[in-house]
C-alpha cells in the first residue's frame, strides 16, 4: 500500500490546524492520546485516519471488540520466521518469544488486545528461573527445559491473547491450571495435611481481591489463606506419556474432601460444599468462580485498569467511573464491557490524564519505531520481512527492568509512574533511542528503502523546506509528540541537526542522503530522550 | 573548594548546549562530579543495606537449638546442630553451617544477630511488608506510603550534599531509595558498565542538550519527576564514568570465586554488592542498597536456603575483610528481610510466611552478640527467646513473634550513624516515631 495519501491528509490537517486551529488541534491531540494509551503508540497513518471525534470513537469500539483474533500480514510473516515453540518436543534451539511479542506490539493491528496480553501477563506474573529447577529435576536437559518452558509460556500468552477481552473467570481458571503457575507458586507440591500457602496467598492478594477493600477492611484472614490452600491441595501437574506435554491433574490422595466455610464476616463469605466423590477438584473450581464474581475482585481489578489506562491516582479521583466499570463487570468479569465503559468515557478521552503517567519500558520501546513508521527489513524483491534483522533491542528492555516473559516476583512488573523513573531506567531509555536510531542511520535494521528523509518529508507543511533546520526540527517534534512542543526543545533539535557527524556546522542538505540520515537520527535520538517522551 | 550545585550545572549546561562549548560544559560537569567521587571524607558514617527478598527464615540462619520445640517443628528443614557454628557469648543459638565466613566478625564482636524483629500490622504479604519496611511507615494496605526512607534521611541529615549521595545497586530501584520529590531523587545504578550514555559525538550532544532540557519548566507532575530524574541521571552518569576505570582494575573483592556452588542469582547478588561497597569506599556515597532474592522457600527449603546462605556468608566475609582496616569510614552493613517464616514446616518441605524475622548488622561500631535470643539464665541483649509455638494469638499464629519493631533498629541507625535528632528529624524519616511506645520500641543499643 502506498501510504502517501494518508500522510498528505495528515499534513493537510496540520495545515488546516494552523489556520483554523481549534477543532483540528483538539482532534489530533485526542487521536495521539488515545493511540498512545490503547496501542503501542501513535503512528503517522493512524493519526491521519483518526481525523474526527467520531472516527476516534469508532476506533476505540473496534479495538474493544472481542471477535476474531488474527495477525496482520506483516506480523504473520515475521512470526513465521521465528522458531516458535509449537510443541513440547520441538527441537528448535533459538526461540525468541520476546521478539515475537514486541513485533506484535509494534506492527500488530490489534493494539489494545496486544497491550492487554501484557496486562494479564503482569497480573498473573511468573518468574521463569524459579520454574526451571522442577523441570530439570525431571531428567530433562537444559535445552529441553528451555524449549518446554517457552512452549508453556507461548501457550499461556496465546490464551491471554484469545481471551484478553473475554471473561476474567476464564483467565483465572487458565492461570490456576497453567503448568508454569502450578510449579512457580508451588501448588504442585501442596498436600494435606499442612498444604503450603504460596499459591493460595497470591491468588487472593494479587490475582483476585487484594488484601483490603477500598475502606481498608481486610478481605481475608490468615485462616482464609490456610483454607484456600486446603481447597486447592491436590492440584498438580503430570506429564502425558504420549504427547510429552505437561498438564494440570487432580491428585485426590493429597486432598481432604470436606465442606469449607471461607471469608467469614466479609461481603464475600461463602460455604463451599463437599463435592461428590471422584469430583473433589470441583471445590477448587467453585472457589475460582466465586472469586471471579466477588465485589472485592471487581473493585481490585477495575482499580488496576484505571491506574493503567489513566493514572496512579485515578481510582481515587474518579469514583463514578470506577463504579461504572465495576457495574459492567457482571458475574464473571466481562472485560470487553469494562474496557468499553472505561475507554469510551469522557474522562479517558479528555485532557485530564494526557501524559499523566510514565510510560512502561515496553511502551517506550514500541513508541519510537511506531512514531517513525519504521518497518522491518525487506530484502528485495519479494521475500518476507526478515525478523533476524528486527531492530527490537529486547536486551535494553530488560535493562530497563522489564522482561516480557518473566518477572522475579509474583506481583508482576509495576505500572506506577514512580516505578518507571529511576536514573538507571533513564540511562537505558536514552541508550535505546540511540540504538534504534543508530540502526536507522546504518540502514541495517530496517528496510533499506526506508529513510528518515521520507518520514520527515511527509510531515513538512506546505512552504516548509527539508533543508531548513527550523522546519525539519518542527516536523520531527510533531512526529514524536503529535502536538506543539516548547520552542527551546525544537531549537535543541535544530542545533543538533545543523551539525554534521564531525560536529561542524554545515548546511542541512537533503541531497546528501547519508549525511541527512545521520543528522536526523541524532536529532530523533535527542527528541526521544526528552522527558516528554517518557510520559504517556 | 566551592562545590558545584545543580544550579551551576544547569547554567553551564545551558551555556554549553546553546553555544556549542561542550568542552566548557564537560569540564564544569567533571569538576562537579569530581566533588562527588573524590576520596571519601574520613569521618562520614556509611551504611550498606542488603535486603533478603522473599522472607528469610531467621530460625534457620541463627538457629535457636536451645528451644526444644525446634526439633519438633522442623524435620526436613532442620539444620544440623553438629555442623552449625557456635556463636560468641551464647550456647542457646548457633550459626548456619554455610555462614562460616562471618565467624571472624562475630569473634571480634562486630556482628549483632537480632532475632524477632519485624512489624505487627497487616497481612503477611511480601509486597505490603516490604513497602512498609522500606518506607518506614506501617499503614493500611490500601494506603501504603511510596517514598523510601533514604530520600527522607538525605533530606534531614547532614553530609549528603555530593553528586552521588546514595545509590540503589539492584535490578530494580529499591523502594527504600525511591522518591517522587524532585529534590530527593537518588541514583539507581544497575551496573557501572551499563550506566553510561557513551563517549562519542552524539553522547556529548545528548548530555549537553538534555541537561538544559531537564532544567526547563515542567508541565505536570510526571514531567517534573522525569526532568528531575534526568538531571540526576546526567550528573551521576558522569560521576560513575570517573569511577569505572579504577573499579575495573581493582574491584573490592572477587565476585566469581572458585568453590561456590554455581548460582545465577548468587553471582548477581555478589556483583551488585561489590559495586555498592565500591561506591561506599571510593566516593562520597553514604548509603547503598542491594537485593538478594529467592528467600521465599515454600518448598524444598533446605537446598534453596543453604545455597543463599553460602553466598551471603561469602559476601559478608568479604565486606568485613574490606572494611575492617577502614575503621574511620565506619561502614555498617545492615541485612534485613520483610518477615520471618512459620515455625512449623509444611508438607512441601518448606515454610510459609511468618512474622518475626532476623536482622544482621555488621561493622566495627556494632555491639556484637545475639539479641532477643537467649535463655533467661544466659547473658544476652534484648529480650529472652520467645519459644516456638503454633498457638500464638493473631497475628503471630505459627510464627515467631516480634520482640523489637524493625523501626526501632532503623531509628537507632539513623540517630547514631547519621546524627539525626530523635525528635522532629527522626519523625520526618519514620513518621510518628516519637509517639510510638511500648516494649517493641525499647532501644536495643546495638550500635556503639
Amino acid at each position: 500500500m502506498n501510504p502517501l495519501p494518508l500522510r498528505c491528509m495528515g499534513s493537510a490537517l496540520a495545515l488546516f490546524g494552523a489556520v483554523c486551529p481549534a477543532q483540528t488541534t483538539m482532534v489530533r491531540q485526542r487521536a495521539v492520546h488515545v493511540l498512545d494509551r490503547i496501542t503501542g503508540g501513535h503512528t503517522p497513518d493512524l493519526v491521519a485516519q483518526l481525523n474526527t471525534f467520531t472516527a476516534i470513537d469508532a476506533y476505540i469500539t473496534a479495538q474493544t471488540q472481542n471477535g476474531v483474533v488474527s495477525d496482520n500480514f506483516l506480523v504473520t510473516a515475521l512470526l513465521q520466521q521465528l522458531s516458535l515453540p509449537l510443541s513440547p518436543t520441538s527441537t528448535s534451539i533459538r526461540v525468541d518469544l520476546r521478539k515475537a511479542l514486541l513485533a506484535r506490539l509494534i506492527w500488530g493491528s490489534d493494539g489494545l488486545r496486544n497491550l492487554m496480553v501484557h496486562f494479564w501477563n503482569r497480573h498473573v506474573s511468573i518468574g521463569i528461573p524459579m520454574v526451571e529447577g522442577f523441570f530439570l529435576s525431571q531428567g530433562l536437559s537444559q535445552p529441553e527445559v528451555d524449549n518446554l518452558i517457552n512452549f508453556f509460556k507461548w501457550r499461556d500468552l496465546d490464551y491471554f491473547r484469545l481471551h484478553a477481552l473475554g471473561s476474567f473467570r476464564d483467565l483465572l481458571h487458565h492461570s490456576a491450571k497453567s503448568p508454569l503457575m502450578l510449579v512457580y507458586l508451588n501448588l504442585y507440591r501442596s498436600s494435606e495435611p499442612e498444604p503450603n500457602e504460596d499459591y493460595a496467598r497470591e491468588l487472593l492478594e494479587l490475582h483476585t481481591m487484594g488484601p483490603v477493600d477500598g475502606t481498608g477492611a481486610a478481605n481475608y484472614s490468615q485462616a482464609d489463606i490456610q483454607l484456600v490452600s486446603e481447597v486447592l491441595a491436590g492440584w498438580t501437574v503430570q506429564k502425558d506419556p504420549v504427547t510429552l506435554d505437561w498438564n494440570w491433574v487432580f491428585d485426590v490422595s493429597r486432598h481432604n474432601p470436606t465442606q469449607r466455610h471461607l471469608f467469614v464476616g466479609t461481603p464475600h463469605e461463602v460455604i463451599l460444599a463437599q463435592p461428590p466423590a471422584g469430583q473433589e477438584y470441583l471445590q477448587g473450581e467453585a472457589l475460582l468462580d466465586h472469586l471471579a464474581g466477588a465485589t472485592a475482585t471487581k473493585e481490585f481489578v477495575c482499580r488496576k485498569l484505571l491506574r493503567y489506562f489513566l493514572a496512579d491516582d485515578a481510582p481515587a479521583q474518579e469514583p463514578l467511573l470506577l463504579a461504572a466499570c465495576v457495574n459492567a463487570w457482571g458475574s464473571a468479569g466481562d472485560i470487553q464491557a469494562v474496557l468499553q465503559t472505561l475507554l469510551q468515557s469522557s474522562v479517558f478521552k479528555g485532557d485530564k490524564y494526557r501524559r499523566a503517567r510514565a510510560r512502561l519500558p515496553v511502551e517506550f520501546v514500541c513508541a519510537l519505531p511506531r512514531a517513525l513508521d519504521a518497518k522491518p527489513y525487506y530484502p528485495p524483491p519479494l521475500n518476507p520481512p526478515r525478523v533476524s534483522h528486527l531492530a527490537v533491542p529486547e536486551d535494553l528492555l530488560m535493562k530497563m527492568g522489564e522482561d516480557l516473559l518473566s518477572h522475579p516476583t509474583p506481583d508482576g512488573f509495576p505500572t506506577e509512574s514512580d516505578e518507571q523513573t529511576g536514573s538507571g531506567a533513564y540511562v537505558a531509555s536514552v541508550k535505546y533511542a540511540r540504538r534504534i536510531l543508530d540502526g536507522l542511520a546504518l540502514a541495517y535494521a530496517f528496510d533499506p528503502v526506508y529513510d528518515l528523509a521520507t518520514v520527515v518529508g511527509n510531515e513538512l507543511l506546505p512552504g516548509e523546506s527539508p533543508n531548513s533546520p527550523n522546519d525539519v526540527a518542527r516536523a520531527m517534534m510533531s512526529i514524536l509528540f503529535g502536538r506543539s512542543t516548547p520552542q527551546a526543545d525544537r531549537d535543541r533539535i535544530r542545533d543538533v541537526i545543523s551539525k554534521n557527524g564531525s560536529n561542524v556546522s554545515t548546511p542541512l542538505n537533503v541531497g546528501n542522503p547519508a549525511d541527512y540520515q545521520e543528522r536526523l537520527a541524532r536529532g530523533f535520538a535527542l527528541g526521544a530522550s526528552f522527558a516528554t517522551n517518557l510520559a504517556r | 573548594m566551592k562545590r558545584f550545585d545543580r544550579r551551576d550545572l544547569l547554567r553551564l549546561g545551558a551555556l554549553g548546549a546553546f553555544t556549542g562549548h561542550t568542552d566548557l560544559f564537560r569540564s564544569a560537569l567533571r569538576a562537579a562530579c569530581d566533588a562527588g567521587t573524590r576520596a571519601p571524607s574520613t569521618t562520614a558514617s556509611k551504611v550498606l543495606f542488603i535486603f533478603l527478598r522473599g522472607g528469610n527464615d531467621g530460625v534457620s540462619t541463627v538457629i535457636p537449638f536451645g528451644d526444644a520445640t525446634y526439633t519438633t517443628a522442623r524435620t526436613a528443614t532442620a539444620i544440623d546442630p553438629v555442623a552449625s557454628h557456635p556463636l560468641r557469648g551464647t550456647g542457646y543459638a548457633k550459626l548456619h553451617p554455610r555462614l562460616g565466613d562471618m565467624l571472624p566478625a562475630d569473634a571480634a564482636g562486630h556482628i549483632a544477630w537480632i532475632h524477632q524483629t519485624g512489624m505487627v500490622t497487616g497481612s503477611r504479604s511480601h509486597f505490603s511488608k516490604m513497602q512498609m519496611l522500606e518506607t518506614a511507615e506501617e499503614r493500611s494496605e490500601d494506603d501504603l506510603a511510596r517514598e523510601g526512607f533514604v530520600p527522607r534521611l538525605r533530606a534531614v541529615a547532614a553530609g549528603f550534599e555530593s553528586t552521588l549521595p546514595a545509590a540503589s545497586v539492584a535490578l530494580r530501584m529499591q523502594r527504600m531509595f525511591a522518591s517522587a520529590d524532585p529534590d530527593r531523587i537518588l541514583a539507581h545504578i544497575r551496573s557501572f558498565n551499563d550506566y553510561t550514555l557513551g563517549s562519542d559525538l552524539l553522547a556529548d550532544q545528548l548530555r549537553g542538550n538534555l541537561h538544559a532540557h531537564f532544567g526547563d519548566t515542567a508541565t505536570n507532575a510526571i514531567d517534573t519527576l522525569e526532568r528531575a530524574t534526568g538531571r540526576f541521571m546526567i550528573d551521576s552518569e558522569q560521576a560513575i564514568a570517573l569511577l569505572r576505570p579504577q573499579h575495573a582494575s581493582a574491584p573490592v573483592f572477587d565476585v566469581n570465586p572458585p568453590g561456590l556452588t554455581p548460582s545465577v542469582v548468587g553471582r548477581a547478588f555478589l556483583t551488585d554488592a561489590e559495586q555498592a561497597l565500591y561506591l561506599l569506599l571510593h566516593s562520597d556515597c553514604r548509603v547503598a542498597g542491594v537485593d538478594f532474592g529467592g528467600f521465599d522457600t515454600h518448598r524444598d527449603q533446605q537446598a534453596q536456603h543453604s545455597l543463599r546462605m553460602e553466598y551471603l556468608g561469602y559476601c559478608m566475609g568479604q565486606i568485613y575483610a574490606a572494611t575492617i582496616g577502614q575503621t574511620a569510614l565506619d561502614i555498617t552493613t545492615v541485612v534485613i528481610t520483610e518477615f520471618g517464616r512459620t515455625a512449623w514446616e509444611n508438607a512441601s518441605q518448606g515454610t510459609d510466611h511468618g512474622v518475626g524475622a532476623l536482622a544482621m548488622v555488621q561493622g566495627v561500631g556494632v555491639r556484637g552478640g545475639v539479641y532477643n535470643c537467649a535463655s533467661p539464665q544466659e547473658f544476652g541483649f534484648g529480650s529472652a527467646w520467645t519459644p516456638l509455638t503454633g498457638s500464638n494469638p493473631p497475628p503471630f499464629e505459627d510464627a515467631t513473634p516480634v520482640a523489637t519493631h524493625v523501626f526501632t533498629l532503623l531509628a537507632e541507625l539513623f540517630v547514631k550513624r547519621f546524627g539525626v535528632s530523635p525528635g522532629s528529624q527522626l519523625d520526618t524519616i519514620i513518621p510518628g516515631y516519637s509517639a510510638m511506645s511500648g516494649s517493641l520500641f525499647t532501644p536495643l543499643d546495638y550500635l556503639l
